[in-house]
């Protein structure tokens, strides 16, 4: 019967044994001067990787020492900083009235010379109410043109007529006032 | 020869083949073993080295955005601009400060305030809410809704105006002081001061008349609003 493997260990092959003692030296000696290349070449690297760890900490403890010089700098900017912030979210509650309110004004009197703004309401998402009142037809007339141009609409970024009436008249001669209402929200 | 049992493989140790076999195994193992070690220590490094650069870059991005603001606005002003915030948003409710700032306010533009109420669910919160009565002409209450802001010393909003333009009128206002804790933690402006910001804070430092340089003042020179809390 012919033999499947040999027993490399047992007794009476003392040539076989030889070769494959001779082979596992072979290969232990070439993967074990790989592995010692492989070996001397990490250490050259973590050598340069501790140089490189020893200068960062080196630039982190100075930064901290500049960071604790300007201590007190530091948290008077932090102190404005936050109180800013605080001043920035709080304004947003405000209607801002007194800029359109001036705006409003400016513009109608562009419109007609005896147009007034008789009401106005505005609140601090924008939205606006004002009624404006004319002494006479035909600055009603120019005020509805100058309202239905873009140079008026460009203020609102929505804007409707809620009422029209015409009232009792201020002057001597018993004209008629009309008196326009308009609801709507500024840019 | 002298034969033993290795591992339950025996083994003539006392060949030189067999030794020199065994002496390569061990000499292998302990090569393997220091390049196990030596590249353990390396990604240690690494790893530390890339933490740290991290850290070094945060903090480089610190100082540079602290130098940054404090170019901006002023490191011998930073007093005076804290003594102008921490007066229009103290750090706790002084309503001392919200009569003085209505007497002042009123004052300056002639609108009358002929009476306030308190909301007093409002009062422990950071939000006081204020129920004004005035009167005054149309000239007056446009003054007031001008000022009203900053010029108290204090910073009141109002969140909706009706407004009457014609004659003498009585008003009913709800106005909002607020208060508010600094916290070292919390969030302050994320992004970087601007110039903006120092023309901002100037000009509502001259419209609270408090000296930017020197110690607090306000317009009514008896009342001191709030010390600077540094």
């Amino acid at each position: 019967m012919k033999k499947k493997y040999i027993n490399l260990f047992g007794k009476g092959h003392a040539a076989e044994q030889s070769r494959f003692n001779a082979l596992i030296r072979w290969i232990l000696t070439g993967a074990g001067v790989l592995l010692f290349a492989a070996f001397i070449v990490v250490n050259l690297f973590q050598i340069s990787q501790q140089k490189e760890l020893k200068e960062i900490i080196g630039k982190k403890n100075d930064l901290l020492s500049q960071t604790l010089n300007s201590k007190d700098t530091e948290a008077k900017m932090n102190y404005l900083k936050a109180k800013l912030n605080q001043l920035d979210t709080f304004s947003k509650d405000d209607t801002l009235f007194v800029p359109y309110y001036n705006l409003l004004r400016e513009t109608l009197a562009q419109a007609s010379n005896s147009s007034y703004l008789e009401t106005i309401s505005i609140d601090n998402k924008k939205n606006t109410k004002f009624s404006v009142r004319l002494n006479d037809f035909d600055s009603l007339m120019n005020f509805v043109h100058y309202v239905e141009s873009d140079r008026f609409k460009d203020q609102f970024s929505d804007l409707i007529l809620t009422s029209f009436n015409l009232l009792e008249g201020s002057k001597a001669n018993k004209a008629k006032d009309y008196q326009l209402t308009f609801s709507g929200k500024f840019k | 020869m002298t034969k033993q049992k290795i591992f339950g493989v025996e083994l003539s140790l006392g060949g030189r083949e067999e030794l020199s076999t065994l002496v390569a195994v061990g000499v292998f193992l302990v090569i393997g073993g220091l390049f196990i070690f030596s590249l353990k220590n390396y990604l240690d490094a690494k790893d530390k080295t890339a933490n740290y650069t991290q850290e070094v870059v945060r903090l480089e991005q610190q100082i540079k955005n602290n130098q940054s603001d404090i170019q901006t606005i002023g490191s011998g002003n930073l007093d005076g601009y804290n003594r102008v915030l921490s007066a229009l948003i103290p750090e706790q409710e002084d309503f001392y400060s919200i009569i003085n700032a209505l007497d002042i306010i009123s004052q300056e533009s002639g609108f009358i305030i002929t009476g306030y109420t308190i909301d007093a669910a409002s009062l422990n919160r950071q939000k006081i809410d204020l129920k004004v009565e005035g009167v005054g002409d149309s000239l007056a209450f446009t003054q007031f809704l001008q000022s009203y802001q900053f010029e108290g010393g204090r910073l009141i909003t109002n969140e909706k105006v009706e407004f009457a333009t014609a004659g003498i009128t009585s008003m009913k206002l709800n106005l909002n002081f607020y208060n508010k804790k600094f916290a070292a933690a919390a969030a302050g402006l994320s992004r970087p001061l601007n110039v903006g910001d120092r023309q901002r804070l100037e000009e509502i430092g001259r419209k609270i008349k408090i000296n930017l340089t020197g110690t607090t003042e306000t317009a009514a020179a008896d009342y001191k609003t709030k010390d600077n809390p540094f």
